[in-house]
């Protein structure tokens, strides 16, 4: 046996069937390469037609709808972009509407206590609103309206005709809005409200957006979820494209499945068509022919091996890149952790 | 007078087309133990064949071959062990593996019996032929008689009986094929090794020890 082994592996690996293994490594490397090309590719066009059709607002409430709809997948996105949190809770943060004081356009959100520990956000006075019709606002807006009226904690301020209680000033933070590792938005919320309010301006605003900070349970109320799963359910139903682009796949297995077979074929005549002239060599030199059966046997099987460790290392690169088919959907709405 | 082969009655014949053609018919031929013996004849004459016959590398249609004393084309005879073992050969062609090493091409005989090289006589053969200097060249880095040196250390390695060789001159030039002949002039002399040429080359049958004429398959 040893004999063989060592006559197959020196066949492949050093002359004739050198570039065999070249090929079946760059097959290996090109097919998730061309995959996420083309997943990448659909996902971003597809993407872009929403936002043309439906707005960014929509958008941003259907991929809510769809994050509802793959709870699975959408955990393991978070557990991959944040490996080193281990957060079983969710936090989640709303972009509740846009408003105005003093004319002012005014961001209006609610992040939760668990949100609220995980951003980068900072309380640089008071505290967070906690009770009904109490507001924080940021530095930076806090600067902007006191161009025109002096605001201070404890003070009432108007925003879009409804009265609050200044009650904390925390600095700027951005949200980041994050597709994999592509970072496509920067938002910030102006002003934060309470739970309550949060659920009233929802309920009553049609503007409306989302971020999850870590996901992996329902982030809506039953209301909620609902306007998000309709919204959701008539993109998704009318859209042909994206439908194609689940398909997508499906298509692709067969075509690695055939390269597959075309790739072992292609090594088995090889070595027994291209070195007919060697093993009669090895014939001359003594060898039977069983031996020589064995030998070619032996060298097949090295270069499936071969094939299979590549292919092996394929399918973990595949897993990775995947994921990148269900980017319209699991475009999970998240900002950054920061915290410690 | 000890005889390492011993032909008896051997015959081959091929069919072609309805007529059939003797390629070698030799009633009884003796080749001298540690002498050079040349087969020699004109192209078509049945020298390949004769040695491929004596070689264990060809059935025959009649007749025995014995190689020290062991006649080859008994049934049941374990024949391609005993080739390895007894029977070296040295081709027109060289005949090396491309992927292999020349150290690895020399020891390639003992690799397929499962042996290991005595390292005294594989040194020897190795300074004999000068090719210790070329041992991790692959044969495509190789002139045509350096190549054929590295033929004649494989055919060598095993100790066997006898060395065939069909030839070995004759993808040479002329000053290389008679540099070859003094390599098996020498190896005969430092190692006593038989050797059996078949060739046309007037130069080899002037060195050998031995001349044996085939004339349509038989020795006149």
């Amino acid at each position: 046996m040893k004999k063989y082994l060592a006559l197959g592996l020196k066949a492949i690996l050093r002359i004739r069937l050198y570039w065999l293994l070249m090929f079946a490594v760059s097959f290996s490397i090109l097919m998730p390469g061309l995959l996420n090309y083309i997943s990448q590719g659909l996902s971003l066009s597809v993407y872009e037609e929403q936002l043309d059709t439906f707005g960014e607002y929509q958008y941003i409430a259907y991929i809510a709808g769809a994050n509802h709809e793959l709870p699975e997948f959408e955990q393991q996105f978070s557990e991959s972009l944040y490996p080193e949190k281990s957060i079983e809770q969710a936090g989640y943060m709303y972009k509740l509407g846009l408003g105005s004081v003093d004319e002012i356009a005014i961001d209006i959100g609610y992040v939760d206590p668990i949100a609220w520990k995980l951003s980068n956000a900072k309380l640089l006075r008071g505290r967070l609103p906690e009770k009904e019709s109490e507001i924080a606002l940021s530095d930076t807006k806090l600067y902007e309206l006191n161009a025109g009226t002096v605001y201070d904690i404890g003070d009432v301020v108007n925003v879009s005709g409804r009265d609050f209680i200044l009650k904390g000033i925390y600095a700027e933070f951005g949200t980041r809005w994050v597709g994999g590792e592509d970072y496509r938005f920067y938002r910030t919320m102006d002003g934060l409200v309470g739970t309550e309010d949060a659920r009233d301006i929802w309920n009553n605003n049609s503007i409306k957006m989302l971020a999850i900070l870590m996901s992996g349970t329902a982030v809506f109320d039953d209301i909620e979820m609902q306007d998000a799963k309709n919204i959701f359910h008539n993109f998704y139903i009318d859209d042909e494209y994206a439908k194609n682009m689940y398909q997508l796949p499906q298509f692709l297995i067969p075509v690695i499945i055939i390269m597959c077979a075309l790739l072992l074929i292609s090594i088995y005549l090889l070595i027994i068509g291209e070195r007919k002239s060697v093993y009669k060599i090895y014939c001359n030199l003594g060898f039977e022919k069983r031996e020589i059966k064995r030998l070619q046997f032996m060298t097949f099987l090295i270069c499936n091996l071969t094939g299979l460790v590549c292919g092996i290392l394929e399918l973990g690169i595949g897993v990775a890149v995947l994921p990148c088919f269900f980017r319209l959907n699991g475009c999970v709405l998240t900002f950054k952790a920061w915290a410690n | 007078m000890e005889y390492v082969i011993e032909v008896r009655n051997l015959k081959k014949c091929y069919k072609q087309g309805d007529e059939l053609i003797t390629a070698v018919d030799v009633n009884e031929l003796n080749i001298e133990k540690e002498k050079i013996t040349a087969i020699v004849g004109r192209s078509g004459s049945g020298k390949s064949t004769l040695l491929n016959l004596l070689g264990g590398m060809d059935k025959p249609t009649q007749g025995k071959v014995f190689i020290d004393k062991s006649n080859i084309y008994q049934r049941g005879f374990a024949l391609p062990k005993f080739r390895v073992q007894n029977i070296g050969f040295v081709f027109q062609e060289y005949n090396l593996i491309p992927e292999l090493t020349v150290l690895e091409n020399i020891r390639l005989p003992l690799l397929i019996q499962n042996s290991t090289a005595d390292s005294d006589h594989e040194s020897c053969i190795l300074d004999m032929l000068e090719i210790r200097d070329r041992l991790t060249f692959y044969p495509g880095q190789l002139s045509g008689g350096q190549k054929q040196r590295v033929a004649i250390a494989r055919a060598l390695i095993t100790k066997p009986a006898v060395v065939l060789a069909d030839e070995p001159t004759g993808s040479l030039d002329q000053l290389s094929g008679s540099q070859l002949l003094d390599y098996i002039k020498e190896s005969n002399k430092q190692l006593k090794q038989t050797f059996v040429i078949a060739t046309h080359d007037s130069e080899v049958s002037r060195r050998a020890d031995k001349v044996i004429t085939l004339e349509d398959g038989k020795v006149r």
